[in-house]
């Protein structure tokens, strides 16, 4: 029996190897880029807009939107924080305990590194982020 | 089979992508459209459940934020597949991976779990590996992915692996 439906696929006339299906994959990707971008942008935007009041599971998924289509296109000091900012919420929701303050200085700084680019300089916000959450997610003040 | 499977045309693979996100969706399907796939249906996970009457060839499914109709959707496909007919492949991509998650996906029949974000690479050796017969061994005798990865033909793995590395990284 063959491995999966996709076995019947393979090695068929007129196929593709692939180094030829992934340079393809990573031109599509590359035209995505600047759709993504605004994507992102639209998802900070939310998160600012939302303000203190924005419900966990809103700032959850805008979060790693941001995450995960910043980690598509190696803007990696954006991946972090926005994944640190994911990280946080979860702890923040397992505690049963809403830090507006905390969310909303995460939520600012993916503001702040999306304006001034994926730069190895912004490493002092992401230590800065790194502590908060960690503080957070013990439920220090 | 598996070392001789160096070309694929999946122009006519039927694919279901489920995401609440719908900017990284339409990424995934332009990563498969790279790989040769057509025929890509997407869908919230809200709206997945009518999905039951289509058949895919491929399920890449995010479960979250509704965990539990994710992981539904992936069982109850199973569950209407015949026995006797080669399964589909269903791939898990998901931000968040805890292992509670891992066991629970496999217990209801994805075949891959992959971390968002991923590479083109990655995607790709997870759907050639499917189509491999190490794959459908596993599966029969009911080991796990990450176990038939350690396990069995690195040399296949190597040989896909090794041909795209160079690209992406």
């Amino acid at each position: 029996m063959s491995a999966s439906r996709l076995t019947r696929f393979v090695d068929l006339p007129g196929g593709i190897d692939p180094q030829t299906a992934l340079l393809r994959a990573q031109a599509n990707t590359e035209a995505y880029r600047e759709s993504a971008m605004a994507l992102i942008d639209q998802a900070i935007d939310a998160l600012v807009a939302a303000g203190p009041d924005v419900d966990a599971r809103t700032a959850a998924r805008l979060a790693e939107s941001v995450r995960s289509l910043a980690g598509m296109f190696d803007l990696s000091v954006l991946e972090q924080s926005a994944g640190g900012l994911c990280d946080m919420i979860r702890a923040l929701v397992e505690r049963g305990a809403w830090d507006a303050t905390a969310v909303r200085i995460n939520v600012q700084a993916l503001k702040i590194i999306r304006q001034h680019g994926d730069s190895e300089h912004l490493e002092e916000i992401l230590d800065g982020l790194r502590r908060l959450s960690a503080k957070t997610a013990k439920g220090q003040s | 089979m598996g070392k001789h499977e160096n070309t694929f045309r999946f122009q006519d693979a039927s694919v279901l992508i489920v995401d609440e996100n719908t900017g990284f969706m339409d990424l995934t399907a332009q990563i498969l459209m790279g790989f040769g796939f057509r025929k890509l249906e997407r869908r919230g996970l809200k709206h997945a459940e009518p999905a039951a009457a289509s058949d895919p060839d491929l399920i890449i499914l995010d479960p979250f934020p509704d965990l539990e109709a994710g992981l539904r959707l992936i069982e109850d496909h199973r569950r209407r597949q015949s026995a006797n007919a080669p399964p589909a492949v269903v791939i898990v991509v998901t931000g968040h991976t805890p292992r509670p998650l891992i066991e629970q996906a496999r217990r209801v029949g994805a075949d891959y779990i992959v971390a968002k974000p991923f590479s083109a690479n990655t995607l790709l050796d997870r759907i050639l590996w499917s189509t491999s017969s190490v794959f459908a061994n596993l599966a029969s005798t009911e080991i796990d992915a990450e176990d038939a990865e350690d396990a069995e033909d690195d040399a296949y793995r190597a040989s896909i692996q090794g041909a795209t590395a160079a690209l992406l990284q």
